[in-house]
């Protein structure tokens, strides 16, 4: 029976494929050097203009930086209500236009409000707004098309305000309230972008006298998305030829494929759907969806990872009970934790991010039941992930336990075969070792890169943004670790009784175990396992 | 003959000597730009009629010419002006400065007061202009990406762009020149006008926002919002009053900048004859306010003030009027 790739290797080439690896790992660190910061933002302030004719429906009624009656500020507002002022934003600002490489557009809104003397202050404000979002394209010889109406809608949010720093101030100081999340849009497919934002009279009795609204936007950077694609081309083609021949190995055994060879494939299958450069598309199709999908094959890649995992683990658990094994039913207990909260994190996503396909100013957190809602769906995906964790470690301590118990049996074993064992211990060893190192390291770079992103990088002019180095590298990691997996674990070519010996050294090879019965067994590893309880 | 070539020289002549005084005068006619600013408030807030113009510049020639080429600039040095005087009148309505003594300026002396007046100026100037570079209405100042030349399409859609506030400090470390090295007393000045800077820079709120998977933080951005002035003035009145006497030959450096203390050069004369005919408001503030003159009898004065206020919605509030007596107390 032939060991996987992993097992039969010379230490020497296998230092050889390391290295090669270990050289991808670092041409996507230093891929993220050239790249900017992931995303970036942009503040746009109000333009105050007044509308004469609040009570006008037309949809195609567009208020722009340039409208005909506009104020300086809010201080006087003699004669004019509420329902007068519109809040005009364009994007983006300084005479430049939207690539659609930026990928996406969250924007939220800032209401600065002034203190009144004699007025009765709320901890939380109720909002309603009235939003309407449109676009435009730049024609060919530089001007822009007519705004288009993109969305209309009338949204309820809320803030927090800080009444502390109020107490001992006076009349006409400004006070602060949280800001207001108020779209998203999941692709940016055209130019020119203007938010109209009226505040309806009758709603808003708990806003403070308006003093200046803000609106800040977030938007991928365009660099960044050029790096994560090209990586993504890259590395596309690469797994496919790796997954290729990782299944054509497979199927020239006359056995049927074992549990984990199946799992390596759909990982390996999760890992191209994640690394196909979709992004290409939404260059030339409108495809507002793109935020979901790229959410959905995310998700499902992680998954695919975290049950590896477990089926990693379960697998070499050294404890056989022929006739169970080699099934994904085994793991049914274990599989389940990570279905619910993949489930509860996708119904999530489709809650919120489905429905801003149709209203980009949906937000399900506004209305108690739906923060009610999305807050379980959170707290049962975090729940499945603890479980998860727990089963985890307590297969990965089994093995260990294991493997330790058997390990101390190999003095009693010839030489030649305890210098085989040892090796495969010491590999698979090793490979638990590289998964906990590209776990470690991937925890630690989210940590690094909130960090980055909290710290004052606001005077130094970094030559690199730290954050999109961890991203890209990181990235590459896993791309690294699935496809060193797929060709460590891939069935080895070689029959062992063909070549009983070994040759210089070069190849260490062993004459096959005479008590090997299992026919299906992947690894000599298990094979070693089901030797060792039986002796 | 005679006569017309005796013309000629006493014509060159005087030119000569005009010239000489227009050299001599120069130097003296330089002028900083927040004694300008605060020079322009003391014509008792009608600058409206030399509004839209840079003419109130006269006398700093990098400022005035930069106000004049760059498009919107007029307007926003205006308002900053307005902003700049305004909130140092309004915090030190009831200090013995009350920051319209602009003899501070003439004779080129750095008291205690015009440091403050430095640090005002540039805070009220960058702030504005991120203000106003966020309304987009600075297009030729708050550029994008502004390590590369125009057109910024490329960078912009490489890399966006880069945030106000800074862009912003970038220009008014141009516009008042403080990267050009001076005599130490312009150092000075500049000194104090980057203390204005860095309370502003200082002033702002860190907001994040994550936007990764699900709105997860796998990608979070923060930016940095610019809180309004308000708080800058009661923030620099502290600094006035820790501010520190330094001799002419030691230049601040960059180095100890992180211990920022404003820094002046002269004793500030007595402000004393300034307080009379004043308003106080408490009996402590009165006794330093007047300079033990102590105070006019009390005046009992009807004040009105809203009450009531009806928020009918965020922009239209109806108050009502109340009316409360209030003593005043006036200083000798």
């Amino acid at each position: 029976m032939p060991g996987t790739i992993l097992e039969n290797l010379s230490g020497k080439k296998l230092s050889v494929l390391v290295g090669i690896l270990l050289t991808f790992q670092l041409a996507c660190f230093l891929v993220g050097l050239i790249a900017p910061s992931p995303a970036n933002f942009q503040n746009v302030g109000a333009t105050f203009c007044v509308d004469r004719n609040p009570d006008n429906k037309d949809e195609n009624r567009w208020f722009t930086r340039q409208c005909k009656e506009s104020l300086h500020d809010l201080g006087n507002t003699t004669g004019l209500s509420a329902k007068n002022i519109v809040f005009v934003f364009e994007m983006p600002l300084f005479r430049v236009d939207f690539s659609r490489w930026q990928q996406k557009l969250v924007g939220m809104v800032h209401f600065e409000q002034i203190y009144q003397e004699g007025r009765k202050l709320t901890p939380t404000v109720q909002l309603s707004i009235d939003a309407r979002l449109a676009y435009a394209d730049k024609t060919l010889d530089g001007a822009r098309t007519p705004w288009t109406r993109y969305a209309h809608a009338q949204e309820n949010r809320h803030m927090d305000c800080d009444l502390d720093a109020i107490r001992d101030h006076k009349d006409g100081y400004p006070y602060d309230c949280s800001m207001v999340p108020l779209f998203e849009l999941g692709n940016l497919y055209h130019d020119y972008y203007l938010l109209n934002v009226r505040l309806p009279q009758s709603q808003n009795s708990e806003l403070g006298r308006v003093h200046d609204v803000q609106l800040n936007v977030i938007f991928m950077n365009g660099g960044f998305t050029k790096v994560c694609v090209s990586m993504k081309t890259v590395f596309f083609p690469l797994v496919l030829g790796v997954l290729l021949w990782f299944w054509r190995r497979v199927f020239i055994l006359s056995r049927t494929p074992a549990l984990l060879e199946y799992m390596l494939l759909s990982l390996g299958v999760t890992l191209a759907v994640l690394n196909f450069p979709l992004e290409y598309f939404s260059l030339y199709f409108d495809m507002p969806y793109m935020l979901i999908l790229s959410d959905v094959r995310q998700g499902v890649f992680y998954a695919m990872l975290l049950s590896f995992w477990l089926v990693f683990a379960g697998e070499h658990m050294l404890i056989q009970d022929n006739g169970e094994k080699n099934c994904l039913k085994m793991y049914w207990k274990h599989l389940s934790t990570i279905a619910v909260g993949c489930m509860s994190l996708l119904i999530f996503d489709l809650c919120e991010r489905g429905v801003q396909l149709v209203n980009p100013f949906y937000s399900i957190w506004v209305t108690p039941t739906g923060t009610h809602l999305a807050l379980s769906f959170v707290i049962l995906a975090g729940l499945s992930a603890c479980m998860y964790f727990l089963f985890l470690c307590y297969m990965v301590w089994c093995v260990f336990k294991n493997i330790s118990i058997k390990r101390s049996v190999l003095p009693s074993m010839s030489q030649a075969r305890r210098l085989h064992y040892e090796g495969i211990i010491y590999r698979f060893n090793f490979l638990m070792a590289v998964t906990l190192i590209c776990a470690a390291v991937t925890v630690v770079s989210f940590i690094l890169s909130q960090v980055a992103e909290g710290q004052n990088k606001w005077d130094e002019e970094l030559d690199f943004e730290v954050s999109s180095v961890l991203y890209t590298g990181v990235y590459g990691m896993w791309n690294v670790y699935i496809c060193g997996m797929l060709m460590l674990y891939a069935p080895s070519h070689k029959q062992w009784p063909s070549d009983p010996t070994g040759q210089d050294g070069e190849e260490l090879e062993f004459s096959r175990l005479p008590t090997e019965s299992v026919p299906s067994e992947i690894s000599s590893l298990t094979s070693f396992a089901t030797k060792a309880s039986i002796e | 003959m005679k006569l017309v070539f005796l013309v000629i020289i006493i014509i060159i002549i005087s030119s000569v000597s005009e010239n000489i005084n227009r050299k001599s005068q120069l130097p003296k006619r330089r002028r900083s730009f927040s004694a300008l600013v605060f020079a322009g408030a003391n014509k008792n807030n009608n600058n409206s009629v030399s509004t839209e113009n840079c003419r109130w510049l006269r006398g700093a020639k990098h400022q005035r010419r930069l106000c004049v080429r760059r498009k919107g600039l007029q307007a926003v040095l205006l308002k900053s002006r307005e902003l700049a005087v305004d909130s140092c009148q309004k915090e030190f309505e009831y200090d013995q400065w009350n920051c319209k003594n602009f003899k501070a300026h003439s004779n080129k002396k750095i008291y205690r007061e015009t440091a403050l007046m430095t640090s005002f100026a540039t805070s009220a100037l960058l702030h504005t202009i991120a203000t106003a570079c966020a309304r987009g209405d600075l297009p030729d100042i708050c550029k994008c990406a502004v390590h590369v030349k125009p057109p910024y399409g490329a960078a912009w859609r490489w890399g966006g762009c880069s945030d106000n506030v800074k862009a912003a400090t970038r220009f008014v470390k141009r516009f008042l020149q403080l990267n050009k090295a001076g005599d130490a007393r312009t150092d000075l000045e500049k000194y104090n006008a980057r203390l204005g800077l860095m309370v502003i820079a200082k002033n702002e709120e860190k907001i994040c926002k994550c936007h990764g998977i699900s709105n997860s933080c796998t990608h979070r951005t923060c930016w940095k919002r610019l809180k309004p002035y308000d708080v800058v003035p009661k923030i620099l009145k502290i600094y006035y009053h820790s501010a520190i006497i330094v001799s002419t030959t030691k230049a601040p450096s960059e180095v100890d900048s992180h211990k920022w203390k404003l820094r002046y050069l002269h004793e500030s004369p007595n402000f004393c004859h300034l307080t009379v005919g004043r308003p106080c408001k408490s009996r402590e503030n009165c006794a330093t306010l007047c300079c033990s003159r102590g105070t006019h009898p009390p005046i009992v004065k009807q004040k009105s003030f809203w009450c009531n206020c009806n928020m009918s919605s965020s922009i239209d509030v109806t108050c009502k009027v109340c009316s409360e007596n209030k003593t005043v107390l006036i200083c000798k």
